[in-house]
Parts: structure tokens; C-alpha cells; sequence
């Protein structure tokens, strides 16, 4: 193409792309005046350019950055850098080049990685702070720390730092590619924080902290390297050092604090927030911040702003997405199983926008995942009432059922009290709101209601200030209990009625968790308190106080406590008949229980017409008392009524409160051993099995309750000739009863009875012989010679010395 | 060098001394690819790149104040332009040749940042080669897709450099831009 014709088609594009249709047709027609390939070319290029209107709109250079860099860094490799000779690069990053490093300067064979630094990131001033820092960074001597060995200024002013070469991984994908379950990557985080923990110990602040920085080498020791390195860089290119996701080609600044964007003031209190999105990262495979647009300024204002989303929710959704797209892909994902709320919580807590709300130190944060590990209460919760107790009740397995479990009556305190306590504020940090619930309540408040508000209030505030890491130990509720139990009397000493309201609830909150001792110790403080009131809750302090006696089998002290409480409800105006009932019932179990069974009989049938009267035919607190009936009547030997009166409960039970409650396998099991009296061991066998598993599944392995069902179920299967599952059964039951009460249990005593038996039976003497000694001192110890027990294990004992005596 | 013998430079290769533009090129070449590198770090999707503010601030590294000397300046434009250009095509014909086994693929650690095989990587080659093709009977709309495309000038910055009209620059762009489109779409045999 000449010259000159290619000028006139460009004219002639300029002055045809002002055209448009018809009118650019008939310009172009005219223009060309006959010249068809001069139209022809024309055309054709108009067409060309319409086809992609963004055709070298974008510039070139885009995108082309990074490999330019790596080129440039590559270009280097054999380069001197002060002492060192670059051997290999290993890396580039938005920092710069980090490079596998040999001495070179004769002294001594050594090797590490070092990383040079862009010298547009450094500022000289900075450079000569970290010069000066330079002593005490390597004196930062943790074997999770990789150790700085040198540092200087390269030509033209690049910082460099020389450090342990380190071959591994980062951590995220160290934890991917081995597919590592949540236990594995709490512990891997947890000795991060140890040496995060020992820098800020030597006061310094890592201020970098990603997974590009944490590296676990493939004997699984985790690393953290460019220590200080953060600090000798310029503050105002912190957007460009900051990480980048691998692969993703986006700047990600998702590492940094929202301190760190905002130019603020760095402190320990950051790298807690960046080990947060870190062990976010771990846990989810992503980042808490959903940006879309993947700009700077929108992932920098997500991070100051953006609530994270639960790690929870983010790793569902990880495990969705890597479900639906199996393969490398999923590479990418966190923990493969749902993951607890008390991780979001601790998660949630690290990444919280203001310093002062975070964890208050790296140790805080790494004790809280310790505990939970350890199944305890974590302190990132809100420490509710609910949580704690909660918690409490899952690590132990016991049940609030298990309460319930026990025949006498309790009152239910655990489960009043979470609820009050829920109630009073759910949040503490919705306190105004609170308060101002408060408010509205107490306007309209009668004054019982009052006084309840205040307990909960005291509460709370108690709840509040607890502080578990005082002592650097667990908080558990026992301790919570504890320190409430000591407050009252400062915080409440003009408020006695309240003050009394608190006790009887802490009472019942030790009886809930088995503490009987301490819950005495409440209730005789309350009652002395009420007595000097002369307040209307005096009788019901007084029968828990009973109900406390006998659990911890002072009968004569429970029958005294237990008679008193009555003879206050019956002289109560009104009367209180459904306490009294009850009343009547616990003073029957009482007597029972010391064995004066045609007395307490009579106040059995007492109470349940009273609550036959008052509560129906179908009510939980009526098959308790036909319960202890069935019980009565076993203990006299009449076998037929018992079981009659098991069947009742049993059906009652069943229908109230389903057939895998803890109460309704007691009744089973009451219902086998009634059978089992009656030598109907094949019938009772099932019953017996059913009560242990349910006790089992709803209260754990190790509960007394499951216990008492074990023991029944061997005695069954010890009648049933059936020796190894007899043995099987009771030798735990042996185990969870010498465990929970001690070498002088009666029920273990009862239990070595029966193994003994069983042993004998099984023909191994010697076990046989140690166990049935053991359950006669224990039964003659606990009942006395002459109990039908003792007698029973005496005779047994004897007729073994006779077989093995015999020749 | 000092920033008073690249400026001399300039000047020479303003009034038209190949010497000096020879001398001068690598200069701006090595500047603009420690600055490229930093500049274009954010190569995000959707993010406009800034070319301008790069070959300024090579500009300011390598002669100074933009005060001194506003000839020059235009004329440093248009070098830089080039030397991106250059830049870019070596960057894609060395990788291209690391691709074909001539070099050892590096596998980076930690953080990556090597893109993977791009397919604009054969396309900003062709283009490269077409350019050639135009400037060959075009220098002037040669170099204006090269201060645009490659030297991200604006359609002022590059008539700025190139001393005439933006209503030139205009249609010798969009010409241009038509005649190199067709050419890469039905490449000559």
C-alpha cells in the first residue's frame, strides 16, 4: 500500500466513522468516486474496527507486573548480597524476592533464605530502626521462630534479611493438602501462638502475619518467619506488602487490621487479629471478608466494616462448593466436619474490629482454643448463665434429668435459673437494653417478681465480672458458684431477702451438679437469713435443706429438716397442699430409708391423694410418688404389688415424658427388678438391657444411675447362668461406683456382691473370695450385721469357703 | 548517570541524534521495569493500569523535575513507550522460549505470583509483529499505538509528544487500531 493511498483511507475512515447507515453508504459511494477497491478497503476496515470497539483500549502492561518481577528477581540468582550468594530464588511476593542464600564471605558453611526487599518499600529511616531492632530480633530464640541472621542495606538502598531457611509450607495449604481434621490444625495454630506469644514477650510485634509467613516444615514443625520485617517498611506502602492470594493474582490485604488500614497505632492487639483471619483461614478454607470487586479500597473498607461471617457458615459453604466441584479444587477447603459455635465464637472474638475488644493477648486467645479442646467453657462466649451450665452439663454428661433421677423430689434450680438468667439479658452487651427491659419489668413488677429481678441481676453481674484468666486456670461453674457464694454477703448485706433468694438458688444449682455438701451449706444460710425475716420461703428452704440431708444420707438429720418444713406449710395460710405433698413424700423416702417402712408407707398413700386431688391422675410429680410406693413394697417383699405399681409409673412415665428418658429407664429397671424377684429373670433381661442403654446414651458411661441398672442387669444375667455378660456388666458397674463414691459405698458394696456370685459361679474363687470380703465389711459397715444385705453377703462368703475348703 | 547527563540526552535526542536515543533507551528501559513491577503490581481484573504515572515517575527518577525540562519530557514519553513495548515483547519471547523447554519453568513457593500460560501472551506477539508491519508504511500511527497502547499516553499526552494535532492522534489510532485488528484476525500468510 502506497503511502499516499493509505492516507486517503484514513481520511476517509475518520470522515466515514462520523457517519452512520445510509448516510456513511452514500458518503463513502460519492467519496471513492468509482475507486471500488478504495471503497472496498475502506469498508473493511470500518467493519475491522466496529468488530471490537476495547481492541488496545486496555493498555499492554497490564497484568504483566508480577512476571516482570519475578523475572527481574530470577536475574539476580548468583549475585553477591553483602556476606551472602544468592544460590536459588524460592519466591517473589509484593514484598519482593526471597532467595535460598549460601555465606560467601569465607567464614563458614551455612545456608538461609534471603529476602530482598523492594527498595520502594523502604524508607531509610525505617531501614535504621530496624537496624537498631536487629539485636533483639536475634535474640528471638523459640524453636517456632525462624531465626534472623543477618541484615543490611543492598545497593541503591533495598533492605535484605538473611533468616533460617525454612523448607515448608504454608500453613493453609500444609493443612489442606493433608487433609488435616480440626484437632490437628488447632494444635499446629497453637504452638503459632506460642511464638507469637514469646515475640511479644521481647516486646516485639510481628505485624505480618499470614499463612505466607507461617510455614510447617514436613516433620509438621510450624515456623514463623520475617519477624521485624514488617516494621522496617514503609507505613504508606503497607497496601503493597500486604499478601496476595496464591494464584487468585489479587492484592489481599486481608491479613491486616483494620488498625493497620486505618494508620493507627500497632500493638500485640494486631497480630491477634491477623492469627484470627489465619486460624479463620484454617478452618474455612477462605477469608472472613467477601469482597467482589477484589479492588483495594473495597477490601480494605470490608476489613474495617464487614462483620465477618460465621466460620461456621463460611466452611458449610466451603464444603458445598468443594462437594460440588471434587477434585483440585478442593484443595482449597477447611475442616471436612460441621464445625462448633464455640470456634465462631473464639474466631469472631480475634477478629473483632476494635483492639480493646479482641483478646486481650495471644496467650488469652491461644487458652481459650486450649479450653476448647478440653470441652471446657470457653471465654469467648458471652459467659452466660445458659453457656457455662450448659457446657458444664455436656462435659460431664450428666443430664439435668439426672436430678430427677434420685427419688426424692428436687426442686429444679439449674433449669429455673439458665432460664432467668437468659431472660434477665441475653447479652451482656445489649446492657442498655437490658436495663431498659428492666425497667419496664420492674414498673409493673409485683414485689416477688422484683426480688427475682434483682437475683438475676446480682447474677449477672457476677457472671460479669468473673474473670477466668486471673488465676490462669478454668472457670468452671462450680467456681462461678463459688465466687457468687462469697460475693453476696458484701455486695447484698443491706438486702437480706435478696440475699436469702440467691443462696436457695445457688443451692439448687450445687444439688443440680451433685455438690449436696456445699448446697447445705447455701440453704442453712438462707434458712437463717428467712428464719430472722420470718419470710414466706422459710418451709421450702427448709425441705431442700431435707431433700440435701438425705442425699447425703444424714436420714435423721433429713427426717428432722423434713418435719419442720412440713409443720411450717401446714401452718402457711392457705397452706401450700402441692408442697406439702410433697413434703409428705420426701419425709416418707426419709423414713423408708432408715428402714421403717410401716411408717413411711402410710405417708406415701398420703401424698398421693393429695396430688391425686390436686394435680390429676397424669402429673410427674405422681409417678415419683407411686415410684417410691413400688420401691416401699420391693423392699417388703411384695413382689405382685410392686411390680403393679412399676407397670403404673412405667406407662405414666412413658406417656409424659417419652421412652428414652433417664426417669422412664428407672422405671424399667424398677419394673426388672420386680420381675427378677418374682425369679422372672428371662422377662426382666430386656428391661434391665433397655434402662442401661437408654442411661447410657442420655447420661454418659460413667453415671451412678447407669450404675445401679448395670448392677441389676448382672445380678439378671448372674441368675440366667450367663456368667461373662454378668460379669461384664457389673465389673463396670464396680468401676463407675468405686470411681464416683469411694471404697465405702453401700452400692458398691452391693455390687461386689454380686460379682462375687458371679466369679464363684464362674468357678474363679480367689476373685470371687476379694470381692465378697470386701462387700461384707462395706454392707456390715454400712447396715449393720443384721441387715438382710450383709447376711446375704456373709452367707455368700461362707458358702465359697466351704466349696474351696471342700477336698 | 546523573539526572543532568540523561536530560543532555534527552535534549540530543530530541533534536534528532540516533546516538542518543540509542544511549538513552536502555536508561528508561531498566527504570521503567524496576518501576513497571511495583506500579502494575495491582494487575487486578477491572483495574485501570496507569502507565503514565510509571513512565513520570521514571521520569523524576531519572531526570528530575518535569519543570526543567517539558521538551524532554514529551520526548521521555515517547522513549518509555517504546522501552515498555520492548519490555513486554522480550518478557513474552523469553517465556514463550521457557515454555518450548528453553528454560526450566520455576515453580514458586509461598506466595505465587507467575501468571500461567496466557493466551494474550501469542496475541501481544502478534500484535507486536503486526505493529512492525504498520510502522513500516505508517510510522507515525506506529508510534501512536505504541505511546497508547504500550506507553498508556491519553490521546493529549501523545499528540503532546508526537507535536501534532489530538485530531491527528485520533484518526491515526482509530485507523490503526481497524487495520492492526484486521490483520491479527486474518494473519498474512
Amino acid at each position: 500500500m502506497t503511502g499516499e493511498r493509505w492516507s486517503r483511507v484514513k481520511e476517509l475512515l475518520e470522515a466515514a466513522s462520523l457517519r452512520a447507515g445510509d448516510e456513511r453508504l452514500h458518503y463513502l459511494r460519492a467519496a471513492c468516486d468509482g475507486d471500488a477497491d478504495l471503497q472496498h478497503e475502506v469498508e473493511d476496515l470500518l467493519r475491522a474496527g466496529d468488530e471490537v470497539p476495547e481492541f488496545l483500549e486496555r493498555p499492554a502492561l497490564s497484568g504483566f507486573s508480577d512476571e516482570l518481577e519475578a523475572e527481574n528477581a530470577a536475574a539476580l540468582v548468583g549475585q553477591r548480597v553483602g556476606a551472602w550468594r544468592l544460590t536459588e530464588l524460592v519466591a517473589t511476593g509484593g514484598m519482593g524476592a526471597v532467595y535460598r542464600a549460601a555465606r560467601d564471605d569465607g567464614q563458614f558453611q551455612q545456608v538461609a533464605a534471603l529476602k530482598l526487599i523492594r527498595r520502594d518499600l523502604a524508607s531509610p529511616q525505617l531501614t535504621r530502626q530496624f537496624q537498631r531492632e536487629r539485636q533483639t530480633l536475634a535474640n528471638l530464640n523459640h524453636p517456632n521462630v525462624a531465626r534472623l541472621l543477618d541484615g543490611g542495606v543492598h545497593e541503591r538502598g533495598a533492605p535484605y534479611f538473611v533468616m533460617e531457611f525454612v523448607a515448608g509450607a504454608p500453613i493453609d495449604e500444609y493443612c489442606a493438602a493433608r487433609r488435616a481434621p480440626l484437632r490437628q490444625r488447632l494444635e499446629l495454630f497453637l504452638r503459632v501462638c506460642d511464638a507469637i506469644m514469646h515475640a511479644h514477650q521481647n516486646l516485639i510485634v510481628h505485624r505480618d502475619l499470614k499463612p505466607g509467613n507461617i510455614l510447617v516444615t514436613d516433620a509438621g514443625q510450624p515456623k514463623v518467619v520475617d519477624f521485624g520485617i514488617a516494621r522496617s517498611l514503609d507505613e504508606a506502602g503497607l497496601a503493597a506488602t500486604l499478601t496476595r492470594d496464591a494464584g487468585s493474582r489479587r492484592l489481599t490485604p486481608q491479613y491486616a487490621s483494620p488498625e493497620q488500614i486505618r494508620g493507627e497505632p500497632l500493638t500485640t492487639a494486631t497480630d491477634v487479629y491477623s492469627l484470627g483471619v489465619v486460624l479463620y483461614r484454617l478452618l474455612t478454607g477462605q477469608s472472613p471478608y467477601r469482597v467482589e470487586s477484589g479492588l483495594l479500597y473495597d477490601i480494605e473498607r470490608a476489613v474495617c466494616e464487614q462483620d465477618p461471617e460465621k466460620p461456621s457458615t463460611a466452611a458449610l459453604r466451603t464444603r458445598r462448593v468443594a462437594a460440588a466441584q471434587p477434585g483440585p479444587g478442593a484443595e482449597n477447603r477447611g475442616v471436612e466436619r460441621p464445625l462448633p459455635g464455640d470456634l465462631d465464637a473464639i474466631v469472631l472474638l480475634a477478629l473483632r474490629k476494635n483492639p480493646r475488644e479482641r483478646y486481650g493477648s495471644v496467650e488469652a486467645f491461644a487458652r481459650d482454643i486450649r479450653r476448647f479442646l478440653a470441652g471446657e467453657p470457653v471465654e469467648a462466649r458471652t459467659p452466660s448463665w445458659r453457656y457455662l451450665t450448659g457446657k458444664y452439663l455436656r462435659r460431664h454428661r450428666v443430664g439435668l434429668a439426672a436430678g430427677a433421677a434420685v427419688t426424692l423430689s428436687l426442686a429444679a434450680g439449674l433449669v429455673g435459673m439458665s432460664w432467668q438468667a437468659r431472660e434477665a439479658s441475653q447479652q451482656r452487651d445489649a446492657a442498655l437494653a437490658a436495663q431498659e427491659r428492666a425497667e419496664a419489668e420492674s414498673a409493673r413488677a409485683t414485689a416477688e417478681s422484683r426480688t427475682r429481678q434483682q437475683v438475676n441481676d446480682f447474677l449477672e453481674n457476677m457472671l460479669a465480672a468473673v474473670e477466668p484468666d486471673r488465676s490462669g486456670r478454668d472457670v468452671t461453674v462450680r467456681e462461678t458458684l463459688d465466687q457468687a457464694a462469697e460475693q453476696v454477703p458484701r455486695d447484698l448485706a443491706d438486702q437480706p431477702d435478696i440475699a436469702a433468694s440467691i443462696y436457695h438458688t445457688l443451692a439448687n444449682s450445687y444439688s443440680s451438679l451433685g455438690r449436696f455438701d456445699d448446697a447445705e451449706r447455701m440453704l442453712r444460710t438462707a434458712i437463717e437469713i428467712r428464719r430472722r425475716l420470718a419470710d414466706a420461703e422459710l418451709a421450702a428452704t427448709i425441705n431442700d435443706l431435707g431433700v440435701a440431708l438425705y442425699q447425703q444420707r444424714d436420714y435423721p438429720g433429713a427426717e428432722g429438716a423434713l418435719r419442720e418444713a412440713l409443720c411450717l406449710l401446714r401452718q402457711a395460710d392457705g397452706g401450700a397442699p402441692e408442697q406439702v405433698a410433697r413434703c409428705i413424700n420426701n419425709l416418707a423416702a426419709t423414713i423408708k430409708a432408715q428402714g421403717r417402712l410401716d411408717e413411711a408407707e402410710p405417708l406415701y398413700l398420703q401424698a398421693l391423694e393429695q396430688q391425686r386431688l390436686l394435680l390429676g391422675e397424669r402429673h410427674e410429680h405422681l409417678a415419683e410418688t407411686l415410684n417410691n410406693l413400688g420401691g416401699l413394697r420391693l423392699a417388703r417383699g411384695d413382689f405382685a404389688q410392686a411390680e403393679a405399681y412399676c407397670r403404673q409409673v412405667l406407662a405414666l412415665r412413658e406417656d409424659l415424658l417419652g421412652r428414652d428418658h433417664p426417669d422412664t429407664a428407672q422405671s424399667l429397671d424398677n419394673l426388672g427388678v420386680a420381675l427378677a424377684r418374682q425369679d422372672r429373670h428371662a422377662e426382666a433381661r430386656p428391661l434391665h438391657e433397655e434402662a442401661a442403654d437408654i442411661l447410657r446414651a442420655r447420661l454418659g458411661d460413667d453415671h451412678p444411675a447407669l450404675a445401679a441398672a448395670l448392677t441389676n442387669l448382672g445380678s439378671t444375667l448372674l441368675a440366667l447362668k450367663e456368667h461373662d455378660g454378668a460379669i461384664e456388666a457389673l465389673a463396670r458397674a464396680e468401676q463407675i461406683r468405686l470411681a464416683k463414691f469411694g471404697a465405702n459405698d453401700r452400692g458398691l458394696a452391693y455390687t461386689r456382691l454380686a460379682l462375687g456370685r458371679c466369679y464363684a459361679s464362674a468357678g474363679q474363687p480367689e476373685k470371687a473370695k476379694t470381692l465378697l470380703e470386701a462387700s461384707y465389711a462395706g454392707l456390715r459397715a454400712a447396715l449393720g450385721a443384721e441387715h438382710a444385705l450383709t447376711r446375704q453377703a456373709g452367707a455368700a462368703l461362707a458358702a465359697l469357703n466351704d466349696a474351696t475348703a471342700a477336698p | 548517570m546523573g539526572s543532568a547527563a540523561v536530560t543532555s540526552l534527552l535534549r540530543e535526542a530530541h533534536a534528532g541524534d540516533e546516538r542518543a536515543a540509542r544511549r538513552l533507551f536502555p536508561l528508561v528501559y531498566d527504570e521503567l521495569r524496576r518501576i513497571a513491577a511495583r506500579y502494575m503490581s495491582a494487575g487486578q481484573p477491572g483495574h485501570t493500569l496507569q502507565p503514565t504515572a510509571l513512565v513520570h515517575e521514571a521520569y523524576v527518577r531519572l531526570v528530575g523535575h518535569e519543570s526543567e525540562y517539558w521538551q524532554g519530557r514529551s520526548h521521555f514519553f515517547a522513549v518509555a513507550a517504546q522501552a515498555m513495548r520492548r519490555i513486554l515483547i522480550d518478557h513474552l519471547r523469553r517465556k514463550r522460549a521457557a515454555r518450548r523447554g528453553g528454560g526450566r519453568p520455576r515453580e514458586p513457593l509461598g506466595e505465587s505470583i507467575v501468571a500461567p500460560a496466557d493466551p494474550r501472551d501469542d496475541y501481544l506477539l502478534g500484535l507486536d509483529q503486526a505493529l512492525t508491519a504498520l510502522a513500516e508504511f505508517d510510522p507515525r500511527a506506529g508510534r501512536v499505538v505504541e505511546l497508547r497502547f504500550f506507553g498508556g499516553l491519553t490521546v493529549e499526552e501523545t499528540a503532546e509528544a508526537l507535536r501534532v494535532a489530538p485530531r491527528t492522534v485520533k484518526r491515526e489510532w482509530q485507523a490503526a487500531k481497524a487495520w492492526l485488528h484486521r490483520r491479527i484476525r486474518e494473519p498474512q500468510p
